[in-house]
């Protein structure tokens, strides 16, 4: 086979998968939501519990996002920019949360906040609730998304290597500067795949 | 401005890279750090940008020591191998750099930025790129805007490491001699690093060669290529063959012959000759000179070199390898299996215990 042949098939078949998979179920799910009418699909949304839902999800969001940018690209930076002792260590925490079974990071964390767990007198005591709270949503999405960041720079910012910081520096910019103008525009693509 | 290097040792966890590094580079010089891959070349030169910090030892430049300056502040050019252009900017963008990002008092004008910018592509032959990305170019226009980038600043030392190693032959041997003409033109002091000795002895005024982080030699490059001070030297170099011998009063005798040697060496001392191919001529007939008798096993004529082997008739029964002109060649009509007389016409003798090292 040429490759006038095989490329449409290749094409052809990534967007098969893509429908069966993605598009299908999505379809399905505003199908559902509209199938008796535009009034009852506002109606749903807009009632009560339905709104708390949605604006947690937003808190979520606007919680974890900030948070994990800043920690992702520190991490990254500081693994792919400098050599130092314990850094394959940090390399495997960051990835653990992509091998713990979300299930189990439950549990984990109804051991350590919940009333019987390892926090949970003093959490009591001091009158804060954790678990089956917005606090604990937070946590829990924070860990099973915690690598994201990090794994999709790490790659991209090993392969550019450090020369262009390096000349950067040597053309007299510090630091902040460096990194606003070579480093960030560099992976500004990696970002975007968030 | 003048570079120098006093007591410099860098320590990688046990290993050391550089020991005890003292060297001078004069105001306006182009010199060559030559040395195999693990010599330790590139960690000096990234010590000189301040990219690299020395275990032990002092670095001036014009007498004021910059040894704890940091790099950003050094105005040094620094050109790396792979480019390292922002690729994210254009080109004219990319040579801007180090003018844009200097502090607001010292920051030049946009026009005058812009007259700037356009001076320097005029210097690297590029007008009329300005507006490209770096992806739109060659590798060798690559390496062009990474030098004008440099040159920008008007740095007081300009730095390249292996600037042509990612570049094919042909371009590479035009770009050199271009970094030449442009040194010329700016006369900036440059330090340059390779593993090429055809390169360093092209480009430099000065070599300094460096082995296992120590420097084996320096001097003009005409003066390393003519006196190869070791064994090391010499298989650096280039090829040349190893002949083994013993020293006598009369010179260094190889396989029953002796050359003539000023060199001082303890009479009966065991030595190995080193001769290089080009540097050995063949006759059909003894002259009065010394000979040592070959019987020609291999011709090899690659355009106008012929590489020729020959097997060596005295008790060593070595090859060695002979390089003749194509026309000399031909006047000799030299076929294999003939017995000549190699006439060695150059060489250098060190003690055999240097060599086993």
């Amino acid at each position: 086979m040429n490759t006038k042949t095989y490329k449409p098939l290749l094409i052809f078949s990534a967007f098969l998968f893509l429908t069966l998979f993605l598009l299908l179920p999505l379809l399905i799910i505003f199908i559902g939501a509209f199938s008796q009418g535009f009034e009852v699909f506002w109606y749903s949304i807009t009632e009560p519990a339905a709104r708390h839902a949605i604006f947690l999800t937003l808190l979520v969001v606007v919680v974890t996002v900030p948070l994990h940018t800043l920690f992702g690209l520190a991490a990254a930076w500081a693994l792919t920019k400098y050599r130092f002792r314990g850094r394959q260590l940090l390399i495997t925490l960051i990835e653990i949360p992509f091998a713990v079974s979300p299930v189990i990071a439950g549990l984990v964390f109804i051991i350590l906040y919940g009333v019987n767990g390892f926090f949970g007198e003093w959490l009591l005591a001091n009158n804060l609730q954790i678990i089956f709270a917005v606090p604990g949503i937070i946590l829990a999405t924070m860990f099973v998304t915690l690598p994201f960041i990090a794994r999709e720079l790490i790659p991209l910012m090993e392969a550019q290597g450090s020369d262009a910081e390096e000349a950067s520096l040597t053309l007299g910019a510090g630091g902040f500067r460096t990194f606003y103008h070579v480093t960030l525009p560099a992976i500004k693509w990696g970002f975007f795949t968030e | 401005m003048s570079i120098t290097i006093t007591g410099i040792t860098k320590e990688f966890g046990k290993t050391e890279v550089l020991k005890n590094i003292n060297l001078t580079v004069k105001e306006g010089e182009l010199l060559a750090l030559l040395g195999p891959s693990g010599s330790g070349k590139t960690t000096l030169l990234r010590m000189i940008a301040g990219l690299e910090h020395a275990s032990k030892g002092d670095i001036f430049f014009d007498g004021n020591n910059v040894t704890n300056v940091n790099a950003k502040d050094r105005n040094v050019g620094f050109v790396f191998q792979h480019y390292a252009l922002f690729s994210h900017m254009k080109v004219k963008d990319n040579i801007a750099y180090g003018l844009r990002v200097k502090k607001k008092k010292d920051r030049p004008t946009k026009p005058q930025i812009e007259s700037k910018v356009n001076e320097l592509l005029e210097l690297v032959k590029l007008d009329g790129l300005g507006e490209r990305y770096p992806s739109q170019l060659s590798g060798g226009q690559k390496q062009r805007v990474a030098l004008a980038r440099s040159l920008a600043i008007e740095p007081s030392v300009l730095l390249l490491d292996e600037p042509f190693g990612a570049l094919d032959a042909q371009v590479r041997k035009e770009l050199r001699r271009w970094l030449r003409t442009l040194h010329k033109q700016t006369g900036v002091t440059t330090v340059f690093v390779t593993h090429d000795q055809e390169e360093a002895l092209d480009v430099a005024d000065q070599v300094i060669v460096l082995n296992g982080g120590e420097i084996i030699q320096e001097g003009t490059p005409s003066h390393i290529y003519d006196s190869p001070n070791s064994p090391f030297m010499y298989r650096f170099l280039g090829n040349a063959n190893e002949l083994k011998g013993t020293a006598t009063k009369e010179g260094i005798s190889i396989g029953g012959v002796t050359l003539t040697s000023e060199e001082p060496h303890a009479d009966g001392d065991n030595v190995v000759s080193y001769v290089r191919p080009h540097e050995i001529s063949l006759a059909h007939t003894s002259g009065n000179d010394h000979h040592l008798e070959v019987e020609i096993t291999k011709t090899h004529p690659v355009g106008p070199i012929v590489f020729i082997e020959a097997k060596r008739l005295d008790g060593d029964r070595e090859q060695i390898e002979i390089e003749l002109t194509k026309g000399a060649y031909d006047n000799l009509s030299i076929k294999i299996g003939d017995m000549m007389y190699a006439r060695v016409e150059r060489f250098g003798t060190f003690q055999a215990n240097e060599y086993m090292i």
